[in-house]
């Protein structure tokens, strides 16, 4: 095994590692001997192109090795870190979808709120305008509601009466194509 | 056929996706050409050996906004010169050097510039090495010998030696590892003894 490695790493001296060999490589047990190895590598390739040097017995690999180790990780070194600061910053930074849909309702009942006064104009015969639902009070008992109910359904059969009695007089018309409109709203049987 | 990029450009892609593992590796390859660029400016091994260093540290710390566009090594180059050229304004002495241009770096035989600065002793020792080196190549059995020689001197890539060879890559590959391999020893022993 440390055979194959220390080959591996002989051919990475001469860049004839694919993507793939590295990636072995360096999940491999790259111990102190096969770092000793890559060491005699690089001075024998320096000895032979540039000849040898007094460095070429010193090695700083391990003090900056454990330099290094005692850094704060930059999150773009460490994968398993960057996905957690992307997890948490999704949190932070993205709503929860309810939190968009409640926003959106509450929009909505503010526009209601504040167009329909807007949207009603008063009559151009001086009657009261419809009464708003912002007007309504909701905090009435249900007796109080119950009472209002009553008087707005016979306000409404007075004015039905009212406008039958009045329309329904076209009906006695000797024009027999024209039927009164009101004898068709009304359910009398003729 | 496997497309293969430079192993610096795969090591340093490495390096950016957290393996660090693949910047001992660049390190090591390039700490003795760097000690003895530093060197060459603040003239002292030990100061130099800080300076480099420094560089390193630099280095891995703006790795992630290298894009490559140089080569790492020029660009470890240019780093290295920057903080020797630091250290001696801060130190308030005059760089006694010719200007270096990053440029250069890969064209700069630094060990020849080392030699003015080198002690005696440190100059003889390094040609014992020298020595060492090319005796061992000598006694290689003619196969590793001839791979070995069309990749570090003829700068051959493993196709064409096979080509040369009249042999597989694979072979190629094996006989210039088991050439380095028999010249491993030379080199050990004298790191570890001078």
């Amino acid at each position: 095994m440390t055979q194959n490695t220390r080959e591996t790493l002989s051919a990475l001296m001469d860049d004839e590692l694919s993507e793939f060999e590295l990636r072995q490589l360096l999940k491999s047990d790259l111990d102190q001997d096969n770092l000793d190895y890559w060491r005699s590598m690089n001075t024998l390739r320096q000895t032979l192109s540039s000849g040898s040097s007094a460095f070429s017995q010193i090695d700083l690999s391990q003090a900056i090795h454990d330099q290094i180790e005692q850094l704060d990780t930059p999150a773009q070194f460490s994968e398993p870190a960057a996905i957690a600061n992307e997890a948490t910053g999704s949190a932070t930074k993205k709503a929860p979808w309810w939190a968009l849909g409640s926003g959106a309702v509450a929009a909505g009942i503010l526009g209601v709120a504040f167009l329909l006064p807007q949207m009603q104009q008063p009559s151009l015969d001086g009657a009261a305008p419809m009464t708003l639902i912002s007007e309504v009070n909701t905090d009435s008992a249900p007796a109080t509601v119950a009472a209002n109910a009553e008087i707005a359904v016979e306000n409404a059969e007075e004015s039905l009466d009212f406008y039958l009695a009045t329309h329904g007089q076209s009906g006695t018309l000797p024009q027999p194509s024209i039927q009164s409109f009101a004898r068709l709203a009304s359910f009398e049987e003729e | 056929m496997t497309t293969k990029k430079p192993s610096d450009q795969q090591l340093v892609e490495r390096v950016k996706k957290g393996d660090k593992r693949a910047f001992d590796l660049l390190v090591i390859k390039y700490q003795q050409r760097l000690l003895i660029l530093a060197n060459r400016f603040v003239k002292n091994e030990a100061t130099a050996q800080d300076i480099v260093q420094e560089a390193f540290i630099k280095a891995y710390k703006a790795l992630p906004k290298f894009r490559g566009d140089s080569q790492f090594y020029t660009w470890i180059y240019r780093i290295t010169a920057n903080t020797a050229k630091n250290h001696l304004s801060s130190q308030s002495r005059k760089a006694n050097t010719t200007d270096i241009l990053p440029e250069d770096a890969e064209f700069m035989d630094v060990a020849q510039d080392l030699r003015t600065v080198d002690s005696p002793e440190a100059m003889a020792t390094a040609e014992i090495l020298e020595e060492r080196v090319h005796d061992a190549i000598a006694n290689l059995p003619k196969d590793l010998k001839t791979a070995l020689w069309l990749r570090e001197f003829d700068g051959l890539s493993y196709e064409e030696i096979a080509e040369v060879m009249n042999c597989p890559i694979g072979t190629v590959r094996s006989r210039i590892f088991r050439a380095r391999e028999a010249l491993e020893t030379v080199i050990k022993n004298y790191q570890e003894n001078g």
